[in-house]
């Protein structure tokens, strides 16, 4: 299994549900890392979507910055300051978006299935 | 691990299915994304002038063209094959060349060994009347022998827009470049192709329209993206790898028809978990061959040594 990126939320979030989804469809080991990886893109985008939703202009480009300088601790302490409950939004958009994944290999193995 | 099963031509294996269906899904976010926070992403992006590294980071991914897909699919419906001929010659070798490259390459996307490396490296140099290699001065990109795949235009100066990449006045020498020439339909492919949301590699080409220079066009115009920040050691020697990179003359070939293209990097990526190795402009896509159908497709990549600076960007033919 290929080691993904880390960031800073990354303690809260995991892709255990999707893997063990992945393991139903007919693939190799290669192509599942790959699809996890993209899966993994896909997290990031609803996350970093869900919490500059939250920021005014001046808070992203803070918000980014620290993102690009990597200083996790900063970036925690600047949207505790700046959102309320920032745990929880993130939590909330990373389980919406693999809801909507693990739709998707649903329907993935179902297609094939009535082939 | 179940083994995969032999299925009609037609039919798409689990994999692809769920792969094309988390692209799509993947550009909605990106454009999305985008257009929610484009501004204040360019206005970081700015405070980094390191961006291929950033290319590789968290915000990275979010921004960057060429790390994530972002070909509209669009492209494809209304590219015309090319009828242009690259460029007059008296004598032209491109069918040798291609028997002579697939003996060593093949017809397969691989990684070449570095013995492969010179043995291509030297029919290059020889049908293209340059010094051609995989490697200067110690340097290297990852691969040299990869996927191509379909990249946008890249902003230029400051208030560049799509409008304007068809039709240019470069103020400095006085010359005017127009791509109205080609037909209408290569027109419309390489303008719909649109604007990468960032900006390349290096930032922009000039600093203003009015120090916009012939070069800074055609280096735009004839551009690809490779992935620097997998080249070996480029972590440990970033700043060098940096100087090294920026606007690097290669020869791009397209392997089974031998249409070859003198580009230069202005930017990074695509990300690995693409499948893709290198992207390249609309121009450098329509002129290797794939300015319509999947618009990627397998090419050699080889430095080309012109220290002096005399070798054109723009398509070449074997002579």
């Amino acid at each position: 299994m290929k080691k993904l990126q880390k960031h800073f939320y990354s303690n809260l979030l995991d892709l255990d549900s999707l893997e063990i989804d992945l393991d139903m469809l007919d693939i190799t080991g290669s192509e599942k890392d790959e699809l996890l990886e993209l899966a993994h893109v896909h997290v990031h985008q609803a996350v970093m979507d869900a919490i500059l939703s939250e920021l005014n202009d001046a808070d992203k480009k803070r918000f980014l910055e620290l993102m690009a300088e990597g200083r996790d601790e900063k970036i925690w302490e600047h949207l505790n300051n700046k959102v309320e409950r920032i745990e929880d939004r993130i939590t909330e958009a990373a389980h919406a978006i693999k809801k909507e994944m693990r739709e998707d290999i649903k329907k993935v193995k179902a297609r094939t299935s009535d082939a | 691990m179940v083994n995969k099963k032999k299925k009609g031509v037609k039919e798409k294996s689990h994999f692809q299915l769920l792969k094309d269906e988390w692209l799509k899904r993947h550009r909605r976010a990106r454009h999305q994304l985008h257009r929610k926070h484009k501004e204040t992403f360019e206005a970081v992006v700015d405070k980094f002038p390191a961006k291929d590294k950033l290319a590789h980071g968290a915000i990275g991914a979010l921004m960057l063209s060429s790390v994530l897909p972002s070909s509209p699919a669009i492209i494809s419906t209304i590219a015309d094959k090319p009828q242009e001929p690259a460029q007059e010659i008296e004598v032209d070798r491109t069918n040798e060349l291609v028997g002579e490259l697939k003996t060593v390459a093949g017809d397969n996307v691989r990684e070449l060994s570095i013995e492969e490396e010179a043995k291509v490296g030297e029919i290059l140099s020889r049908y293209f009347k340059a010094q051609i290699s995989a490697e200067i001065d110690g340097k290297r990109l990852n691969r040299s022998y990869g996927v191509i795949g379909a990249e946008q235009h890249l902003v230029r100066f400051p208030s560049d827009s799509m409008a304007s990449h068809l039709e240019v006045q470069v103020e400095n020498n006085k010359q005017s470049f127009s791509v109205n020439k080609q037909s209408f339909s290569v027109n419309k492919m390489i303008y719909s192709s649109g604007m990468a949301p960032g900006r390349g590699a290096w930032g922009y080409f000039a600093k203003s329209k009015a120090e916009f220079t012939l070069e800074d066009l055609e280096r735009e115009k004839w551009y690809i993206a490779v992935q620097t920040f997998a080249a070996p050691n480029y972590n440990q020697k970033l700043s060098e790898y940096r100087d090294f990179f920026k606007y690097r003359k290669m020869l791009v070939v397209n392997v089974k028809t031998g249409q070859a293209i003198v580009c230069d990097i202005a930017d990074a990526g695509p990300a690995q978990w693409t499948g893709k190795h290198l992207g390249g402009s609309p121009e450098v896509m329509y002129y290797l061959g794939f300015g319509e159908g999947s618009r990627k497709g397998g090419v050699l990549y080889f430095f080309v040594d012109d220290i002096d600076n005399k070798i054109p960007l723009g398509p070449v033919v074997a002579r």
